[in-house]
């Protein structure tokens, strides 16, 4: 059984204005569209007609960055209502938002950090999740993020903690390949013997993205092609988990329109091949 | 008429009632036009991925800008340039057969006399067999609800008659009983009457003067939306050396129609936006006639430039 009911939107684009007349000129080859949310928080007029041209154009979901679900010190109500208030607008099947704090002592860090793997932070995460769907009825559904530092005092690796956080809230799961790709190859372990450790089952939607090296650490900076690696991962999720729509993610050095268009027909030609759009 | 106590009130209380009048007369004739294109009940249509340049100029600013844009294209593609004091004339490049389609070659044409760029906007012969061949397109666009309906020019004649016989009327009955109590000075009554007259004429024409429904409009500001990153980057390239010099040819003519010459402006294709600026300008005459019958026909004066 699906993590949530939602029709499938197949193959799609994170939105950046910086080729938004290519989009248009060609937007046959992009099946939905994903905005970032914070771009639209307390936005001029010209954004927010930005966003109802796209939402009459495109099939829209929405990407949350600052909520930060699993702070222990709760939500920023006037975030939220903010957030809130794009997510009606757009009226997506579904919005994400990232598995991380971004804020601490009130301060905002900037970073989305990662949790530490532990019950506690999964009942943090389970208390504020239940908080945005008293406020946001749109399905919620939580992306796993890269890790810089492990946060001492773990008590479970983190595909066990991204389950059972799932499990706790039940939430869907945006897959951030690219994601899981860096923190396997940052942290040594192999994705391939634990493939089935990952919560398949509640898969909704896949982010990949390139990223680039340095000084032997990989870091997702979405300024890059999409590699290999990631792809054969990619094919490999597809052919698993029913995927509900997989997005492109560039946010730095943006190609020629064509070049993101290909990877798009890339990852559409996946869910194809394996009936997960048409 | 004597008993009618509102025109036996005095002067400055007549004058505040006078107002009063006035202002609800604006008011109505605003709400009268504003509610006789209710085109914009539906939404626009989606944005074209390939918009056509007669289209978009067309529906943009009417013969005028179909003309702009036509010259510009000409002009790009080597067969017309712009001359001193605004001239318009042909290079010595011809043609090949099938080169230009029907209104391409009706404008080079024109052209041959190396008119001014504003005489283009006035020769009515020119702009009759432009329309005729802009027919389809315009039926097309009507048939979208894109180009303002008919009702809106019946509403404007009606507002414009009947509130000028309201205001004229009230100001003509208060002079009719301020003479028959003897000489008085009304010459403020009669300014304010034709002032208020012209303010309603003036507001008539400029809830009227653009060709586009509000549905139209709303289809022309979604391909801004849309594609003004193109225009930005089709700025650039002007002057640059090779083909991309010519950066609004092709699938990119579009954006001259959308955006008119404003967008040339400091670039070396300045002189396109000096010419045709000075064009409309003396075009107003031009304005006066076509204007009126802006609704529907597609006369419009472009605006924009």
């Amino acid at each position: 059984m699906a993590a949530i009911e939602t029709p499938t939107l197949g193959s799609g684009l994170g939105y950046r204005p910086q080729f938004r007349a290519d989009l248009f000129a060609h937007r046959e080859e992009v099946d939905f569209l994903e905005i970032v949310a914070d771009h639209y928080l307390d936005a001029p007029r010209e954004k927010l007609d930005e966003l109802d041209l796209l939402k009459s154009h495109f099939p829209l979901v929405a990407h949350g960055l600052d909520l930060s679900i699993g702070g222990a010190e709760g939500l920023d109500t006037r975030y939220l209502d903010k957030t809130a208030a794009v997510i009606e607008r757009i009226d997506p099947p579904w919005w994400s938002e990232h598995l991380c704090f971004t804020r601490a002592g009130g301060v905002s860090i900037g970073h989305l950090a990662s949790l530490p793997y532990t019950q506690e932070t999964i009942d943090v995460v389970a208390r504020n999740v239940e908080r945005v769907r008293s406020r946001i009825r749109t399905p919620l559904i939580l992306e796993n993020v890269t890790c810089v530092v492990r946060v001492p005092g773990g008590e479970m690796e983190e595909a066990e903690f991204l389950s059972r956080t799932l499990e706790a809230t039940g939430c869907g799961w945006l897959c951030d390949v690219a994601n899981l790709h860096v923190n396997a190859t940052n942290f040594g372990y192999d994705l391939e013997a634990e493939f089935e450790r990952w919560p398949w089952d509640r898969l909704v939607q896949i982010h990949y993205a390139g990223g680039r090296e340095r000084n032997g650490w990989l870091i997702d900076s979405h300024d890059a092609a999409t590699s290999e690696a990631v792809w054969t991962l990619y094919d490999r999720i597809v052919a698993r988990a029913p995927v509900k729509g997989a997005v492109l993610e560039r946010d730095e050095q943006i190609p020629p329109f064509r070049a993101l268009a290909e990877e798009v027909a890339r990852a559409r030609a996946t869910l194809v091949e394996h009936g997960r759009w048409r | 008429m004597k008993n009618f106590a509102i025109l036996d009130l005095p002067g400055p209380e007549f004058l505040n009632f006078f107002g009063l009048v006035v202002i609800l007369v604006l008011a109505g004739a605003y709400l009268c036009i504003r509610f006789a294109d209710r085109t914009d009940r539906r939404p626009p249509p989606p944005v074209p991925q390939n918009p056509d340049a007669m289209e978009v100029a067309f529906l943009q600013g009417g013969v005028n800008q179909v003309i702009r844009t036509l010259i510009y294209d000409l002009a790009q593609r080597g067969f017309v340039a712009l001359a001193a004091e605004d001239h318009v004339v042909p290079t010595e490049k011809q043609p090949q057969t099938g080169e230009l389609n029907a209104t391409e070659t009706l404008l080079l044409e024109a052209v041959q006399a190396k008119p001014k760029a504003h005489a283009l906007f006035e020769d009515r012969a020119l702009r009759g067999r432009l329309l005729e061949q802009l027919a389809p397109l315009r039926a097309k666009l009507a048939a979208e609800g894109l180009i303002k309906p008919k009702s809106v020019k019946i509403w404007r004649r009606r507002v414009q008659i009947g509130g000028t016989l309201v205001i004229v009327g009230l100001a003509l009955a208060k002079i009719f009983v301020e003479w028959a109590k003897g000489p008085t000075n009304l010459a403020y009554l009669i300014f304010l009457a034709g002032a208020s007259v012209a303010v309603l004429f003036a507001l008539a024409y400029a809830l009227t003067r653009t060709h586009a429904s509000r549905r139209g409009h709303a289809y022309l500001e979604a391909m801004r939306l849309a594609y003004g990153g193109r225009l930005k980057e089709a700025v650039a390239h002007i002057g640059s050396p090779g083909p991309e010099a010519r950066a609004f040819q092709g699938a990119a003519l579009f954006l001259i129609g959308l955006f008119g010459f404003s967008p040339l402006k400091g670039t070396t294709e300045a002189i396109f936006a000096e010419a045709f600026s000075r064009g409309s300008q003396s075009g107003g005459a031009d304005c006066g006639t076509s204007c009126g019958g802006s609704c529907g026909d597609g006369g419009a004066s472009g605006g924009g430039d």
